[in-house]
């Protein structure tokens, strides 16, 4: 090795991705999150500017979708051009979002930009043959549902004075992601290179030191379970060995919180926990907008005034156009109503009366039961929604707010309205 | 409290009427057909909840004949005596409640009818035969008696019939299976909405991707035409190129050939100027020394012009020369002994001076001795009283020096005015003038007078010693100035002044020879001088003549027409060399048109070669002619590939800017995020929507268990009063919530509906019911009277008794106002009850 030099590793762009799993109705917001995978891309590239990278590593699914929308690519080739001025090169993996097949390229991409086969692990000295720093070896995946060990095919060569590996992968197996191009720990470390360029994981994951094989994670998170940091890695290289810089690049966080409405005894107590939330939220994402998703919870005074038809819905109405109006916004994707009433369910469970056998009849249902009457229920809408997910609706949870709903009207005179 | 009066002011048929005193308990009001009995019921109705608008169907309107309404109550307790009064009008009609007797109760109304909705009181306080079935036909709605008496009956506030329809409401609020405007359908119908968007464009993604490969196909298309074009262009350039190449080589062979014939022309002519040209070589060969001569002959010119004015300055040097020793008074051999020494000036000078001071001493002297003689002479003539002696005369030593200065400066002035020195001539006439003058005083010198006898005696002699003294000094200058004059002739001779005696006259011959001496030297210098450039003349002369007589030219016969023969032998050089150029140059030119020539042949087979070659290698054996052809078949495909590239360049520009336009809008992505927005809150209300049906299933579940296990305690009081009612005809009632029909059972459990009862027995059925149900409501609308406004005309006896029994049960904690127009009815009731209160109505 010759030399110290820096890359930045990212991985996951998902370039023109829609947010998945959220309401938004502002226009605002909603071109914020339509452009945020570009506004996390256009920060890597100054990220790489800033730290005088030599290349940028882009471990797959760069695009969304294998097509590349001719906005992704105009997008991604404006941002290799300017890497190109700064003179750092693009080293591409095609994943199983963006398989490398034959003409699912409509641009033609700068001269800096270099794309691995799809067919066999790809070797590129850099920055030349004659006096290379480092060998970059990498593999993208020829078509979507890779299911092949790849890493397997990875082999440093004796000469290399560093190497690094670019790879789409599911490493360990993750459960919570496709089981595409999978492989272990032992696999890259038999592969003998120096540093692993992980993708496919959403969230930056450093799997081994010993060589660093890192997932850099998704520049941006894309749906409610993928909150917390999202970024990049700037990573060293020199005599000593790699180091590596997580590096935050989301444009918009995204969050998820529980409010515990126990202490609420009126509405006005409601907004202003939810207002108490907001400003929470908005401190620990700093000067980034935000995504949020609220559950209230507890059992409290103010359940059996949520529970109108209408007052909910215009409650997080206001503190949502209250919250969204504010810069950085934050935007109230979602509030469940968890919330419990101040019923003494035992001391109506041991009564006689019709809502003691309502309790104790929800008593009764198991799991299972409760599952099939879900689903019971549901079946018209599933027939009406052809194919439209409902999303997970634990049907135990949704048992004990329908009690919990039959109580509020039977016992505390709800009905009426 | 009770009610104790109905008074109806104006109401329909009833007009100042009067229903009065009611009992506390059972009231029988026996009145025939249109006594008012159903407009007294309606009235207390109407007196509690309002009037109805005229516009009502489900009501008569019971307007009075003056058009108006109006009447009022009167309830009376231990406590005091209201009135209720209120007239038709706005929302019910204003109404006011005020104390006949006791303390004022302004919320009487709300009292009365705390818990009691109009619909309630309508079916189950004051109702008529025509109401009685609107106990079932209510079941399920808003107004649903039979779920209040299950509130009442499971110990809640609300009907769980209520709470259900309630949660169905707001379950159907967010999605029933058919419909549009619940919200989840809405959401379902836009998510569909942006689908079918998204599949739009998604088939424009298709189109698009067709576009691209369309855009591919035109790149190549272009591509190809435009190698074809360039191809066809560069054909064309190449033909047109090879045709002007043609044609500038078949261009140079004809001009050569033209060329060649002026060539050959000049060659000819060239050697005959050679053939014709002589050149005398000769003079070729002495242009060297023609040229010298031609150059000198200015110089000999004035050599000639030289020599002629030194012969002329010579002479007249000569003749200066004489003129000055002629003034001089000397010849040449005279001359030439003068001594010219500046020594011998300056002794001329010095004796000049010597003489002239010794002259003038001698004069002064002279005079001296004069004055004394003369005065010697007076003094002695005074002293012989008037013996004058006379004045002595001058001596004539005294006058001739004087006489030779005049002479001598007349001499001076003539030799200046012959010589043309006026300085000379000036001097002599001064001088002659002042000698002149000093002759003419000693011609007339004054007489002395005569002292007189002793003085002039002594004057006498002191006059002689006088005189003598200056006699004898006088005649020692003399001497002096004698002696002087000797050493200035000696002097003067000495240096060959001979006959020059004045220094002033030697001054001026000094002069007169050294001016002739140098003008002599001038003559002689003058001399060598024309003698140097008779030499020279006579040189150039021997010159020309030499080269002259070479060339055959005639020799000049002197100096003087030798310019003419140098002009002839120049003229002669430069004819010749005029001829000797002319052959050169033709020579030359005989030899550059040779050159040329074959220089021309060579270009003209040179450009007939490549001619041909062009010919052969584009197979054009018509030549010129042929290719030209080709050229124009080439420039027709240019233009035409040209036009085609064009055409495909903008068919793929138009093409490309639409791609672009399409591909680069975030339509796709803003649509793709309302889709996940109205997924997202599809699947957020399908939670709630989820809830809420679950809701209604337990409500529905724990109804039918309630229904099964703990039959409500008031429909078992209907049970029991319907049983009472049908003599044991009908033990059981099933009375389920919502809208599933009532059905009783009889004695052998054999269910009917009450479609499939007798109106007898159903309306006593719901009779059983409302009497359960008022019995029931406890607290609710205890001071309300419950009117029956003749119930029981389909009743046979049996069961009216039974009827009269339950009635007069349920009078005995509530007053109860029973209006009958028969009299079997109030018989029922006078046997059942042990206490009434019976009035009577008249028709009205």
């Amino acid at each position: 090795m010759s030399g110290t030099f820096t890359f930045v590793h990212a991985a996951d762009l998902h370039l023109d991705a829609p947010f998945r799993r959220v309401d938004v109705a502002d226009p605002r917001v909603r071109d914020a999150c339509v452009e945020a995978t570009f506004t996390a891309f256009d920060r890597i590239v100054e990220i790489c500017i800033d730290r005088g990278a030599a290349f940028l590593v882009i471990a797959g699914d760069a695009y969304n979708t294998a097509e590349r929308s001719f906005r992704a690519q105009s997008r991604f080739r404006s941002a290799a051009e300017r890497l190109g001025e700064a003179g750092i090169r693009v080293f591409l993996a095609g994943g199983n979002h963006d398989p490398v097949t034959a003409g699912n390229f409509a641009l033609q991409m700068p001269d800096n930009v270099h794309v691995f086969s799809a067919t066999t692990v790809e070797r590129v000295d850099f920055p030349s043959a004659d006096d290379p720093h480092c060998a970059l070896y990498g593999r993208s995946f020829g078509r979507s549902r890779e299911t092949a060990n790849l890493a397997r095919e990875f082999k440093k060569g004796a000469t290399d004075p560093f190497a690094i590996g670019v790879l789409h992968a599911n490493v360990g197996g993750d459960q919570d992601y496709e089981p595409y191009a999978p492989c272990s720990l032992e696999d890259l470390r038999a592969s003998g290179m120096d540093y692993w360029a992980l993708g496919h994981i959403h969230k930056h994951e450093v799997l081994t030191s010993e060589p660093p094989a890192v997932y850099p994670g998704s520049p941006q998170g894309l749906d409610p379970n993928e909150a917390g940091e999202h970024g990049c890695v700037v990573a060293t290289v020199g005599s000593s060995g790699v180091t590596t810089e997580f590096v935050e690049t989301a444009p918009i966080a995204w969050d998820r919180r529980t409010v515990d409405l126990s202490d609420a005894s009126s509405l006005d107590d409601v907004i202003a926990e939810l207002d108490s939330c907001c400003a929470s939220v908005r401190a620990a994402a700093g000067d980034r907008p935000v995504l949020l998703r609220i559950d209230l919870v507890g059992r409290s005074e103010a359940h059996a005034a949520l529970g109108g038809p209408s007052v909910f819905d215009e409650l997080v109405a206001e503190v949502r156009a209250d919250q969204s109006s504010a810069d950085p916004w934050v935007w109230i994707d979602r509030v469940r109503d968890l919330t419990r009433p101040t019923l003494d369910l035992d001391r109506i469970r041991a009564g006689a009366d019709f809502a003691s056998d309502l309790t104790r009849l929800v008593d009764e249902i198991g799991p299972d039961e409760a599952a099939e009457v879900l689903e019971e229920v549901l079946a018209p809408l599933r027939a009406s929604a052809r194919g439209v997910g409902l999303g997970d609706i634990d049907a135990t949870s949704v048992l004990e707010r329908a009690r919990d709903a039959c109580l509020d009207r039977l016992v505390a005179g709800e009905g009426e309205r | 409290m009770r009610l104790a009066r109905i008074e109806a002011t104006r109401f329909g048929r009833l007009h100042d009427a009067s229903l009065g005193p009611l009992g506390e308990g059972l009231t029988l009001v026996l009145g025939p057909n249109e006594a008012g009995k159903s407009s007294f019921t309606a009235l207390v109705r109407y007196l509690l909840y309002g009037f109805p608008t005229e516009k009502s169907v489900s009501d008569p309107p019971y307007l009075s004949d003056a058009g108006t309404r109006e009447g009022r109550l009167v309830f009376e307790s231990a406590e005091g005596e209201w009135v209720i009064e209120r007239s038709a009008g706005p929302k019910g009609g204003p109404s006011s409640a005020r104390a006949v007797r006791g303390p004022e109760r302004p919320g009487l109304i709300d009292e009365l009818t705390g818990g009691v909705s109009e619909q309630a009181f309508k079916v189950v306080f004051g109702f008529g035969l025509a109401e009685m079935a609107e106990i079932e036909r209510l079941r399920g709605t808003g107004d649903d008696i039979i779920g209040k008496l299950y509130a009442a009956g499971a110990g809640l506030t609300v009907s769980p019939q209520e709470v259900r329809a309630a949660i169905e409401s707001e379950a159907d609020a967010l999605y029933r299976p058919r419909g549009s405007r619940p919200l989840i359908n809405a959401l379902l119908a836009k998510g569909r909405d942006v689908r079918t968007a998204i599949a739009s464009l998604e088939r424009d993604a298709e189109q698009l991707a067709a576009d691209r490969d369309r855009l591919g196909e035109l790149a190549a298309e272009l591509e190809s035409a435009r190698v074809e074009r360039d191809d066809a262009a560069a054909h064309h350039r190449m033909l047109l190129e090879e045709a002007r190449t043609l044609s500038g080589f078949e261009e140079v062979v004809r001009d050569t050939e033209e060329e060649l014939l002026g060539l050959r022309r000049r060659a000819r002519e060239a050697a005959e100027v050679v053939s014709g040209t002589t050149v005398d070589e000769r003079v070729l060969d002495a242009s060297a020394e023609i040229g010298a001569l031609a150059d000198e002959l200015s110089a000999f010119k004035k050599g000639i012009e030289t020599a002629r004015d030194l012969e002329t300055q010579a002479g007249a040097r000569a003749t200066e020369v004489a003129m000055h020793l002629a003034e001089a008074g000397l010849d040449e051999a005279s001359a030439t002994a003068v001594d010219v020494t500046p020594e011998t000036r300056e002794g001329v000078e010095r004796w000049r001076e010597i003489l002239r001071t010794a002259g003038q001493r001698a004069e002064t002297a002279a005079e001296e001795r004069d004055r004394a003689a003369d005065a010697a002479l007076v003094v002695s003539r005074q002293s012989s009283a008037s013996g004058q002696a006379p004045a002595p005369r001058p001596a004539a030593s005294d006058i001739v020096p004087w006489a030779v200065v005049v002479l001598a400066g007349i001499a001076s002035a003539i030799a200046g005015t012959v010589s043309a020195q006026w300085v000379l001539t000036g001097i002599g006439i001064v001088l002659a003038a002042f000698a002149a003058a000093m002759l003419l005083r000693l011609r007339t010198g004054p007489g002395r007078a005569v002292p007189d006898t002793l003085l002039q005696a002594e004057r006498v002699t002191e006059a002689e010693r006088r005189a003598q003294e200056t006699a004898l000094a006088a005649e020692r200058l003399e001497r002096s100035l004698a002696e002087a004059r000797r050493e200035w002739d000696t002097f003067r001779v000495e240096r060959g002044l001979f006959a020059v005696t004045d220094p002033v006259a030697a001054a001026r011959v000094l002069d007169l020879v050294a001016q002739a001496r140098r003008v002599d030297a001038s003559r002689d210098e003058a001399e060598a001088r024309l003698g140097v450039e008779e030499r020279a003349i006579a040189a150039y002369v021997e010159r020309v003549a030499a080269v002259a007589t070479a060339l055959g030219v005639p020799a000049p016969a002197g100096p003087y027409e030798t310019p003419a023969t140098v002009a002839r032998l120049k003229e002669r050089l430069d004819e010749e060399r005029r001829a000797a150029t002319d052959k050169e140059r033709a020579i030359a030119e005989a030899a550059a048109a040779d050159a040329a020539v074959a220089d021309t042949e060579e270009r003209r087979d040179h450009a007939a070669a490549q001619a041909r070659g062009i010919i052969e290698r584009l197979d054009v054996s018509g030549g010129l002619a042929e290719l030209s052809a080709a050229v124009e078949r080439a420039e027709r495909r240019a233009a035409e590939t040209q036009e085609r590239w064009g055409e495909l360049g903008g068919e793929y520009a138009s093409l490309e800017a639409r791609v672009g336009e399409r591909e680069r809008t975030d339509t796709m992505g803003k649509l793709r995020f309302e889709l996940e927005s109205v997924n997202e809150r599809i699947a957020e209300h399908a939670e709630r929507y989820a809830v809420l049906s679950v809701a209604t299933r337990l409500l529905e579940r724990a109804q039918d268990r309630y229904e099964r296990e703990r039959q409500p305690e008031v429909v078992r009081e209907a049970e029991r009063i319907f049983t009472t009612i049908t003599g044991g005809g009908y033990p059981r009632l099933s009375v389920p919530l919502g809208s599933s029909p009532i059905e009783v059972f009889d004695a052998a459990a054999r269910a009917k509906d009450t479609a499939r009862l007798s109106t007898g027995t159903a309306e006593q059925l719901y009779l059983a019911l409302r009497l359960a149900l008022i019995g029931q409501l406890g607290a609710k609308g205890a001071a309300l009277p419950v009117l029956m406004d003749d119930v029981f005309a389909n009743f046979d006896p049996e069961r009216k008794a039974g009827a009269a029994r339950a009635v007069a049960d349920l009078a005995n904690g509530r007053q109860v106002v029973v209006f009958t127009c028969h009299p079997e009815t109030v018989a029922a009731f006078e046997e059942a009850a042990t206490e009434y209160t019976a009035l009577t109505l008249d028709r009205c």
